[in-house]
C-alpha cells in the first residue's frame, strides 16, 4: 500500500450538481464533515473547518471547476497539533466527480503526507527527545483530515 | 511544538517518502544489512542512504546493531505494521465521510424529483 496518499471512491445515485453542492457549500459540508465550515469557492480562496475541539483547521482552495473538480490544502487540527508550528505541513484532499450513467462516481484523493518533512531544527528537538509517542501519530492518523466524529 | 506533535510529523516524513519506502522494502527483503550494502541495491549513495537510516531509526522504523565497525540494520516489523494499519484506518475515515455525502446527495435527489 502507498504511504503518502489515500484514495477512496463512491457511486451515488445523484447527479454530478447534486453532489457538488454537497462536497462545496459549507451548509452542507457541516453535515459530513467539520461542525462549522467557512469555503471562499475559488482558486486561492481561504478555507477554515472548525471541529468539535474548536481549533480551526486553515486551508486554501486550489482548484474549483464546477461541477466535476474540488482541491484544497490545508493543516488539519489534531488534538495536541501546534497549529502555528505545523503551518506549512498541508495535505491536498481533492475531489473529482464524473457522471456514470444517471448517478456520480465521487473520488477523493487525500496526497501530500511525503511533504510533511521537519526543518532541521525540528529534526534536532526530535533527536533529543527520540521515541515515545507512537499512540500520538496512530491518533493523528485515525483523525485524519477530520478532528472529530463524522456522523454518517 | 510539543514532541508527540513533532513526532507525529517525523513519521509521516519518514514514511512519506519514496526513497526511504525502498529502504524498507530492500532491508525487509535482506532481513539485514548495512548502509553499503543497501546502496549497492538503490541508485543512491551510501550517504544518502545513511542519512535516510538515520530518519527510520529515529521513528523506531529501523534499528540498528553494531557488529565490528559495521552497523547492521533490520525493520521492525510491529512498528511497519502499526504505520500501515493506521494509514488503512485514515482512509476508512474518507469511506465514512464518502458514505455520509452519498447519504445527503441521494436523499437530496429523492426530495427534488419528488416536488
Amino acid at each position: 500500500m502507498s504511504y503518502d496518499s489515500i484514495e477512496r471512491e463512491v457511486r451515488i445515485d445523484a447527479p454530478v450538481e447534486t453532489v457538488w453542492s454537497i462536497v462545496t457549500e459549507p451548509r452542507n459540508i457541516t453535515r459530513w464533515f467539520a461542525n462549522e465550515a467557512e469555503v471562499d469557492l475559488r482558486p486561492g480562496g481561504d478555507l477554515v473547518f472548525r471541529f468539535d475541539s474548536g481549533i480551526d483547521g486553515r486551508g486554501t482552495v486550489e482548484k474549483v471547476e464546477p461541477p466535476h473538480l474540488f482541491a484544497f490544502r490545508w493543516v488539519s487540527p489534531e488534538p495536541g497539533r501546534d497549529m502555528v508550528a505545523a503551518q506549512g505541513h498541508y495535505t491536498t484532499v481533492e475531489f473529482s466527480l464524473r457522471a456514470a450513467g444517471e448517478g456520480t462516481l465521487l473520488r477523493v484523493v487525500e496526497t501530500g503526507f511525503a511533504a510533511l518533512e521537519g526543518t532541521e531544527a525540528e529534526n534536532a528537538a526530535l533527536a533529543e527527545k527520540h521515541i515515545g509517542g507512537w499512540d500520538m501519530f496512530l491518533e493523528r492518523l485515525a483523525g485524519l483530515g477530520a478532528g472529530a466524529d463524522v456522523t454518517v | 511544538m510539543s514532541a508527540a506533535t513533532l513526532e507525529a510529523d517525523a513519521l509521516w516524513a519518514a514514511v512519506g517518502d519514496p526513497t526511504r519506502r525502498r529502504l524498507l522494502d530492500r532491508l525487509l527483503a535482506l532481513g539485514e544489512a548495512t548502509a553499503t550494502t543497501l546502496s549497492g541495491e538503490l541508485p543512491v549513495t551510501r550517504q544518502a542512504v545513511a542519512k535516510h537510516l538515520a530518519v527510520l531509526d529515529r521513528v523506531g522504523l529501523v534499528a540498528g546493531r553494531k557488529e565490528g565497525r559495521q552497523v547492521l540494520y533490520m525493520v521492525e516489523p510491529q512498528r511497519l505494521d502499526e504505520a500501515a494499519q493506521a494509514m488503512a484506518r485514515a482512509a476508512a475515515a474518507w469511506d465514512q465521510r464518502l458514505a455520509a455525502i452519498k447519504d445527503l446527495a441521494e436523499a437530496a435527489h429523492r426530495e427534488a424529483r419528488s416536488e
